[in-house]
């Protein structure tokens, strides 16, 4: 079921893309907005290590940075992820909703 | 084994187990549908994140697209500005194109007068009318009658001026006549000139009333060398009255001074505007820099038959020059008309061989009236022209003339 939301998420950027570039661009503004609240949302710790992850440091360095046991990262990183996609998804939810309210 | 958990599961997808560790978890899942779901939910996890975190770099290029509408506003920013370009050259162009205009007209207006019919004859030989009756041989009469009326050329062209022949006296006449009317009117009103005998001077006062016609004005003036009885008599009285009357002309001739309105430089000429009266402009063009030969030929063209006509008549008559106003005098009493050509042919003789490099040319033509001539300094050619009759543009000449030697005697020292 998540999964079916995360694919939806993947169609609705493209069909984003699709639309003309005035609202592709404020699409993408808004998009940018959710991720950086989303990103905030994050425990300290969590949000480094998926930037660190996302920048391609491996484990063993992420470990070393944030002071973790390399065993931690993956549990730091899983949770990480989950609350992030989650928090993203709650945010896009109530956007979509206040869309909905403007245009009715 | 016992289900991996989530972060094991990350850690496996993210390829951070090892070998052994990655076997194990990938066996369990392979067999484990509960796991292998969790691991399609880890992987959609591990998608979504990148994507929303990649959205994170992609907040610059929101920022992009924002800054896209000021592109947008560019043109509109070109535009305005090719619109003042525009608007400011057009401006700039009428500007300079109307100084232009305001220059020109008046050029092309007197430049007009080009290939106007020659008008020499006419006013020189009016100069001369009235010189020649006066008295012959009175050299101070010559010179008040020229005062008068073409103060510079005429003492040397007067007796040419006759030249002309009948034809064009009959008109020489009348301008004189004008000229005697607007020029000496000042001179009239001169005590010295009143008192005067009936010597040079009053030929030209008299002229205007009998210049219709033709011949009269002549037959007039012998009337009056009749009753001076002779030349020789009559030089030593008219000195005085010349003098005093010179003197007044001078004075009645120029009202004002000679205003430059403007200058303006072609190619190989100097034109200059002279305002002569408020509104009443005269052209002078310098022809710089052009040899004596060709320049005449080209301005001689038009007014070619009456030069011509001087050359030739003059080597004839000449031997009689000194006899010819005397005999003019007496016949003219008779059959003025007749006495006339011979009279003109006679003074013509007398003066042309002398002129000839000094002649004026006139040629009037809608109304504008144009003087070419040589400078006799500079050897340039000069071309002077202006809305008046070919009298008055003759006096202009002269004041014009006058100024410029003036001028060039300052630089000289």
């Amino acid at each position: 079921m998540r999964r079916r939301k995360h694919l939806a998420l993947l169609a609705e950027e493209e069909r984003d893309e699709m639309v003309e570039p005035e609202e592709t661009t404020i699409e993408r503004a808004q998009e940018a907005a959710m991720a950086r609240k989303a990103v905030d949302a994050l425990a300290e710790r969590d949000r480094l290590a998926l930037l660190m992850r996302e920048e391609g440091l491996d484990y063993n360095e992420i470990a070393e940075a944030l002071e973790l046991s390399p065993g931690s990262v993956g549990t730091t990183l899983s949770r990480a992820r989950r609350r992030l996609v989650e928090s993203y998804e709650a945010l896009q939810k109530s956007r979509e909703e206040r869309e909905k309210n403007a245009a009715s | 084994m016992q289900h991996p958990d989530e972060g094991t599961i990350h850690s496996w997808l993210d390829g951070a187990l090892s070998a052994d560790e990655a076997a194990r978890v990938e066996a369990h899942v392979k067999d484990c549908p509960e796991c292998a779901a969790a691991v399609a939910e880890a992987r959609g996890f591990i998608a979504a994140a990148s994507r929303i975190l990649t959205a994170l770099d992609n907040a610059p290029r929101g920022v992009v697209p924002v800054a896209a509408p000021k592109k947008r506003v560019d043109p509109i920013v070109w535009r305005v500005a090719a619109t003042l370009l525009v608007v400011a050259g057009g401006t700039f162009v009428v500007l300079r194109n109307g100084g232009r205009e305001a220059a020109i007209p008046v050029v092309n207006r007197s430049d007009n007068a080009s290939g106007a019919v020659a008008a020499v004859a006419p006013q020189v030989s009016g100069s001369t009318s009235a010189a020649a009756p006066a008295g012959s041989d009175a050299v101070v009469a010559q010179r008040t009658t020229a005062k008068a009326v073409a103060p510079i050329e005429s003492p040397a062209n007067s007796p040419r001026a006759v030249t002309g022949g009948s034809a064009q006296n009959n008109f020489s006449g009348k301008e004189v006549a004008k000229m005697g009317a607007a020029d000496m009117s000042t001179a009239n009103g001169n005590p010295s000139a009143a008192v005067n005998p009936p010597g040079v001077y009053s030929a030209p006062v008299a002229a205007p009333p009998q210049a219709n016609r033709p011949g009269a004005l002549y037959g007039r003036a012998e009337t009056r060398s009749a009753n001076t009885a002779d030349a020789g008599a009559l030089a030593p009285r008219a000195l005085q009255p010349a003098a005093a009357g010179s003197v007044a002309l001078d004075a009645a001739s120029e009202p004002q001074a000679l205003k430059v309105v403007g200058t303006a430089r072609q190619l190989g000429a100097k034109t200059t505007l002279y305002e002569v009266a408020p509104g009443d402009t005269v052209t002078l063009t310098e022809v710089l820099s052009t040899r004596l030969g060709s320049a005449v030929a080209t301005g001689l063209r038009v007014a070619a038959p009456a030069a011509q006509s001087t050359e030739k008549s003059a080597p004839a008559p000449a031997t009689k020059s000194a006899v010819a106003p005397t005999v003019t005098a007496s016949d003219s009493q008779g059959a003025a008309g007749i006495a006339l050509p011979a009279a003109a042919q006679a003074l013509q003789a007398r003066t042309g061989n002398v002129l000839t490099s000094k002649t004026a040319n006139v040629q009037v033509a809608n109304g504008v009236t144009t003087i070419s001539w040589t400078d006799s300094v500079t050897r340039n050619v000069m071309k002077l022209s202006g809305r008046m009759s070919p009298a008055r543009l003759q006096q202009v000449k002269t004041r014009i003339e006058r100024e410029r030697a003036a001028e060039a005697a300052k630089k000289k020292p």
